[in-house]
């Protein structure tokens, strides 16, 4: 019981004081004097003081859903380990009652917000309805990478994953998708603004408009607490929780929890908001991300996590961007960046640290970064700037099902990886997994884009899954030879440059629908 | 040194054309290095040349018999280009300039297919012979060149990019140190190949080099490249490249061979084989483009050699006979229709009448050999079905053979159905066009070669092609 209270008062005390960081670091990012580091604390001081007005509308609903809110919140929080693994209230499962508290108390604020009867809040409320749906997948993916490896489906097992000071490149990935979350799922730019003031773009703010008094407080403590339980879900996803809290690690804890606060004030600083269109792919790619950390999690390995390993973690990630953007130039360069990485393959896999280091490695890392890191991205820059395209408009099919479609290419690949195992022990395990699904995100971009270059980037990305597998066996391969099919790839972009040059004069734009009048 | 020398000869040639950059000088070099290409081509007959650099380039008598094909049909494209260029010259323009450079290229990438004895040797010389000739088809500065261009270029490098994957697939299916691709390694090592990698790697190429070959249901880049480019470029295309992307998928039809698995493979030729000259035969009725009527024709005869490799027996031996022929009687055709289009200035069929009337030369050329590519006796083709036909049906599947003949005589009567009248009739204009002799010297060379196989296979060649047919698996 004593656990409890004082975990209440902790969460009650601190987590506004996350918000005062986030809105300290937004002030100095903007050069801005700002609010002092306790606003957030005055605010609700000054809430609480005031009464509030109800309209004859409004039922027992309205009045409910910041209390409950308030109240689920609190809740959620007594399942969180924060200093040390123990958490005032624990069983096998908690984590799942964690984020269902968390949709229940925005459940509450969403049918509150409805019966206000205002058509305002009802928009917020549908669009806050969409995009936490899209969240919850993400959500949930990632707090299984962090519970599923423990003994128990539950916050006490969390962290087995990580074992050692590099962190498992499952657990980069969840993390990754856990910040998204967070930023969505807590009202942050990109997806919402907090600060907004135009009830068109809003979505969180929108709903509580019509709340006042020691309700809106209640409502903005909850928010805070909510803010930092996932925080410190993050937190302790990338650093497990001590059996036993010292002074040190407490102190290191409620550090780093302000680091996420730091880190979530300079993304707001940097980035604008998306447009409201453009959200649901972000939290999809949240999703995807889990997708990937839980396949990579899961997959069974010869011994322990190297270098190869993380590099290939990049590349299926770097495919899943690839597949969504719409941009063409940061398509390109996000493929020379996959080159890049793949030119470190041949090293991780066959150079440093092996017994048989030779020449080949190195000539082989030399060559790929200079091709595919370093020529080809700029070949197709400059025909991306000649033709004076920029975006892909109008894909076939819509950016979301082309990442989700990544997405689920990726699992396959997982198990065709189960099923096609490679004789030779040295390679790393994601070889088979990262060749496919590069490769079949490959097809996904020949198939479903229109603009010439990329479907070029398909066909890289195609040649980029080859790659991988060849890297695997490269031990045997004449260097010439590899070379040589390198030296080809590039002759072949080199060519189809031009060809998207002669596209772009000849048709005024580059889009290959129009390259249909040979048929039968 | 021979065969580094034949790969070697047309590449620096086409540098040097390059640098030269006036076409008589560059029609000089290209003749130059053709006639020296099939000189020392014929050279090797009477002599196999050493393995070369650890066995990257060895000739067997699959290479040689392809070398030879390619190498022949190529000086005869030069020649025929001579008097292309000196038509087309004044307004191809600046294109001109990279056309000769480009075949030479192109030859050289489809020599070193032929000389390869490593399958990611093989591979970057199929992948180079893509790149080399995408320029040709882009040859007019035209939108529908272009679209052609495109869809070779993307069509192609996809296939050949699954090709490449089927190349490491079966490094990764021999036992103990994968990674080796030597066509003599993976030969010895092949009887210890596990199984799902091999045959996963069979699938992967046939369906990549396939695709360059032209084999259902991947063919879509065929008629668009052959309509558009210029007719000895087509010519080569059908005559040399289409048989050198099948060495690709022989190489493996070998190693599955020596694997013990030689029937899946074969069933994988038949089915693709089948579906290939059904394709072809459907497309074929009823197609307005002549060129694009060719170049069904020549998705049907890729078919036919398929078929006839996957039949196994003496069908082998027929359809690597069918090879040659296809290619001299194809080659051929592609030059008539080249000089047909000169005169007409359509590849729409239902706008040329009278041509025999019109160019009598050209036009019972083209009539001939129409029949002889549908298979009339006593043309070479003729011969060379009628084995594949007989391994069929005297196979263990007879009611093969019954649908073999039927899907014959089907594109027989579709390519008639759009040449003869051609043929036929009254022309538009009452003019006679000139018929330069120089057109019809590679035409009739090629189709009295043709005449020739029809009517006699020389010993040499029979032989050449009887130990093809064993390397393949069949017989005589």
């Amino acid at each position: 019981m004593g656990a409890i209270l004082g975990r209440l008062a902790f969460l009650l005390a601190f987590a506004p004081f996350l918000q005062g960081v986030i809105g300290r670091t937004k002030a100095i990012a903007a050069g801005r004097t700002g609010p002092p580091l306790l606003q957030p604390y005055h605010d609700i001081w000054k809430l609480l003081r005031k009464g509030a007005v109800y309209s004859p509308v409004e039922g027992v609903l309205f009045r409910a859903g910041p209390t409950v809110g308030l109240a689920c919140a609190l809740v959620a929080g007594l399942l969180v380990p924060l200093f040390d693994s123990k958490a005032p209230m624990e069983f096998p499962g908690d984590v799942v009652l964690f984020a269902y508290l968390l949709g229940l108390g925005r459940f509450l604020t969403v049918l509150a917000a409805l019966d206000t009867g205002s058509s305002f809040e009802g928009m917020g409320a549908s669009r806050e309805t969409a995009f936490s749906a899209v969240c919850e997948s993400g959500l949930l993916l990632a707090l299984a990478v962090l519970c599923l490896p423990g003994s128990v489906f539950s916050f006490a097992g969390a962290g087995a994953a990580v074992g050692g000071l590099i962190p498992h490149p499952a657990v980069l990935l969840a993390a990754a998708a856990l910040f998204v979350v967070l930023l969505a799922e807590n009202s942050r730019i990109p997806v919402d603004d907090p600060a907004t003031h135009l009830e068109l773009t809003m979505i969180h703010e929108v709903m509580v408009l019509d709340h006042g008094g020691p309700d809106f407080a209640y409502i903005l403590l909850a928010s805070a607490v909510k803010l930092f339980l996932m925080s410190a879900v993050l937190v302790r996803l990338l650093v497990p929780a001590p059996a036993a809290a010292t002074e040190a690690t407490s102190a290191i804890f409620l550090a780093t929890v302000l680091a996420v606060g730091v880190l979530v004030g300079i993304v707001e600083s940097t980035m604008a908001r998306l447009r409201l269109s453009r959200v649901p792919q972000l939290l999809f790619s949240a999703t995807a991300l889990a997708l990937i950390a839980l396949a990579v999690l899961f997959h069974p390995t010869a011994g322990g996590w190297e270098a190869a390993d993380a590099l290939l973690a990049a590349v299926l990630v770097l495919n899943l961007f690839i597949a969504s953007s719409s941009r063409l130039t940061a398509c390109v360069q996000a493929c020379g960046i996959q080159g890049a990485a793949l030119s470190a393959l041949p090293l991780a896999l066959h150079g440093v640290g092996r017994a048989a280091t030779s020449v080949h490695p190195l000539a082989m890392a030399a060559g790929t970064f200079a091709l595919k890191a370093i020529a080809i991205p700029l070949l197709l820059l400059r025909a991306i700037r000649e033709a004076n395209v920029r975006r892909e408009v109008e894909p076939s099919q819509s950016l979301t099902a082309s990442l989700l479609l990544g997405a689920v290419f990726t699992a396959i690949s997982f198990s065709l990886g189960r099923v096609l195992v490679l004789p030779e022990a040295s390679s790393s395990a994601l070889t088979v997994p990262a060749a496919f699904a590069t490769m079949l995100v490959g097809f996904l971009m020949l198939a479903g884009r229109r603009k010439a270059v990329a479907q070029v980037v398909g066909f890289l990305l195609l040649d980029n899954g080859v790659f991988v597998f060849a890297q695997a066996l490269a031990r045997e391969m004449p260097l010439v030879v590899e070379l040589g099919i390198l030296l080809d790839v590039l002759v072949g972009v080199f060519v189809m440059g031009i060809a998207i040059y002669h596209i772009s004069r000849e048709f005024d734009h580059i889009d290959t629908d129009e390259l249909s009048t040979l048929r039968d | 040194m021979v065969l580094l020398a034949l790969v070697l000869i047309p590449a620096l040639t086409g540098l040097a054309a390059v640098v030269l950059g006036d076409a008589p000088r560059q029609l000089r070099l290209l003749l130059g290095a053709a006639v020296t290409h099939l000189t020392l081509t014929a050279a090797l007959w009477s002599f196999y040349p050493m393995e070369r650099f650890g066995g990257m380039l060895m000739l067997d008598a699959a290479g040689l018999l392809f070398l030879s094909i390619t190498s022949l049909q190529f000086l005869f494209a030069a020649i025929y280009s001579v008097s292309y260029v000196q038509r087309e010259g004044q307004h191809a323009g600046s294109t001109l300039r990279w056309f000769i450079p480009c075949l030479l290229w192109f030859l050289a990438a489809m020599t070193l297919v032929t000389v390869s004895g490593h399958l990611a040797l093989l591979w970057a010389a199929t992948e180079a012979s893509t790149l080399a000739s995408a320029p040709l088809v882009y040859f007019y500065r035209r939108r529908g060149a272009l679209e052609a261009a495109w869809k070779y270029l993307i069509l192609c490098s996809v296939g050949i990019a699954l090709a490449l994957l089927g190349t490491l697939l079966i490094s990764v299916a021999a036992p103990g140190r994968p990674g080796g691709l030597g066509l003599n390694e993976l030969l010895a090592a092949a009887p210890l190949m596990s199984r799902p990698w091999l045959v996963a790697a069979f699938v992967l190429a046939l369906v990549g080099y396939g695709t360059k070959m032209g084999l259902a249901p991947l063919h879509y880049w065929l008629p668009d490249t052959h309509s558009q480019a210029p007719s000895p470029v087509c010519a080569l295309l059908s005559g040399a490249l289409l048989n050198c992307a099948f060495l690709g998928i022989l190489r493996f039809h070998q190693v599955c061979l020596a694997a013990g698995h030689g029937d899946t493979s074969r069933l994988l030729m038949l089915l693709f084989g089948f579906l290939s000259m059904a394709v072809a035969a459907i497309f074929l009725f009823g197609q307005q483009d002549y060129k694009r009527l060719l170049a069904y024709s020549s998705i049907e005869n890729m078919g036919i050699l398929a078929v006839g490799t996957g039949l196994g027996g003496a069908a082998v031996h027929g359809a690597m006979l069918h090879a040659v022929n296809h290619s001299l009687v194809k080659g051929c055709l592609f030059f008539l229709a080249g000089n047909v289009l000169a005169v007409t200035g359509t590849t729409d069929a239902a706008a040329v009448r009278g041509l025999l009337r019109q160019v009598p030369r050209t036009g019972l050329l083209f009539c001939v050999l129409t029949l002889a590519i549908g298979g009339c006796p006593p043309f070479g083709p003729f011969m060379s079905e009628l084995m594949v036909a007989r391994g069929a049906l005297f196979g263990v599947h007879p009611w093969l053979g019954a649908l073999f003949v039927f899907l014959l005589a089907l594109a027989f009567a579709g390519l008639a159905g759009t040449v003869i009248p051609m043929l036929q009739g009254r022309p538009d204009s009452a003019s006679r066009p000139a018929e330069p002799t120089l057109t019809l010297v590679s035409p009739l060379c090629l189709a009295g070669l043709a005449l020739l196989l029809g009517l006699y296979v020389p010993t040499f060649l029979s032989n050449l092609l009887a130990s093809v047919s064993w390397a393949m698996g069949g017989g005589v």
